[in-house]
């Protein structure tokens, strides 16, 4: 910057002025009035500001209504009631959550199980636990059982074949002969 | 020299006032009302940019002072006084807004600020909504006090003293704040565009 390059230039000095310009002793205001690149940067940063607060002052509305002091003899309302509000709203959600979450720990603790409680629990399991292994065993129901396998177990099985021939018997047995 | 004298006598006179206001005359507190209204209120917008927000904000602020003006020991301070009120009220608004907008996450609330004013023009209001923007953009790189020391500096019209005493700072430090920035300030391009020419 040609600013910095000159003898005697600071724009931070420049800065100073704009800020409070009694900063300055009055060796540096004379230099910032005589030297005109400081003169230049003191305008351009002068004018920023000045045009900033106009541009801003352009863009705020004209308030519509004057504000009026409350009635004499009457009481104010209290100034922080909303956020009460909402402080007693969030404290008593919170207190809901902490109930639930204490509920849930020490619901065990609180109402213990008794051991009656536990011995009807065990013979219920063991009821169902005996009709699973009943069912693993054979799981037809009863009016399939009487033509089930288990029922003909004493039949022979070669009678069978020989009264009634499987089909087919003849080319496995010629197959079986072949091989041998 | 004559403006200086005027200016003190206008000190002098509110002074008079706060002091009347200080010991129950209502209509000097009025007076005061008539001096500061549209100072304070300009004040709020600039910081929430939402018009129906900055009036209830600038009458709860006058409510305020109203209330606490019998406990202002110095008379003369009353500018930097009520300045303060109006900081804190606004700092209590947005911290609520923040608050808010916790519960509110998924019933996206419609600003006031959002609804164009309707004896503006279309362009009038894009352009309104974009000055506020890029300024809102170019304060947020500034600190929190370098924020405030330059909002009331060079858009609120505060001397470094009346800074000082809004802000519970002392002078140098204020001074220090306003040099961090109007330093970026000057640095700051985007925002030339936007400023308007002075008027011939």
């Amino acid at each position: 910057m040609s600013h910095d390059r000159r003898s005697g230039c600071s724009i931070g000095r420049v800065i100073r002025y704009v800020v409070d310009e009694n900063d300055l002793d009055a060796e540096q205001r004379r230099h910032l009035r005589e030297c005109p690149v400081c003169r230049e940067e003191l305008k351009r940063l002068d004018r920023g500001l000045c045009r900033l607060g106009r541009t801003a002052a352009e863009h705020t509305p004209e308030p519509a209504r004057r504000p009026a002091l409350p009635v004499e003899g009457r009481a104010l309302p209290p100034r922080q009631a909303p956020l009460q509000k909402l402080v007693w709203g969030t404290g008593l959600g919170f207190a809901l959550v902490m109930l639930i979450a204490v509920w849930a720990v020490f619901r065990s603790s609180l109402f213990p199980v008794s051991y009656q409680d536990v011995a009807q629990e065990m013979a219920e399991d063991e009821v169902l636990l005996a009709e699973v292994l009943a069912l693993e065993e054979n799981p037809l129901p009863d009016a399939y059982r009487e033509i089930s396998p288990e029922e003909t177990a004493g039949v022979d099985e070669e009678l069978f074949d020989f009264i009634v021939p499987v089909e087919g018997w003849s080319t496995d047995q010629e197959s079986k002969t072949k091989e041998a | 020299m004559a403006v200086m004298q005027g200016r003190g006598a206008d000190l002098r006179d509110q002074a008079a006032a706060v002091r009347r206001a200080a010991a129950g005359d209502r209509d000097a507190f009025e007076e005061l009302i008539n001096t500061y209204h549209r100072r304070i209120f300009a004040m709020v917008y600039s910081r929430i940019t939402s018009r129906m927000d900055a009036e209830d904000i600038t009458q709860e602020i006058f409510v305020r002072a109203f209330q606490g003006v019998k406990s202002l020991r110095d008379p003369e301070l009353f500018k930097p006084w009520l300045y303060r009120i109006a900081l804190n009220a606004v700092n209590d608004f947005l911290r609520k807004k923040r608050l808010r907008s916790i519960f509110t996450l998924f019933t996206r609330e419609q600003d006031h600020d959002e609804v164009p004013d309707p004896t503006g023009s279309g362009s009038d209001y894009l352009e309104h909504k974009e000055f506020w923007a890029r300024l809102k953009e170019f304060f947020s790189r500034l600190s929190p006090s370098e924020r405030e020391a330059f909002r009331l500096r060079f858009l609120d019209g505060l001397c470094i003293r009346e800074i000082a005493g809004v802000m519970e700072k002392n002078e140098s430090t204020v001074k220090t704040h306003l040099y961090r920035a109007v330093e970026k300030f000057r640095r700051e391009s985007d925002l030339s565009g936007l400023l308007k020419e002075e008027k011939a």
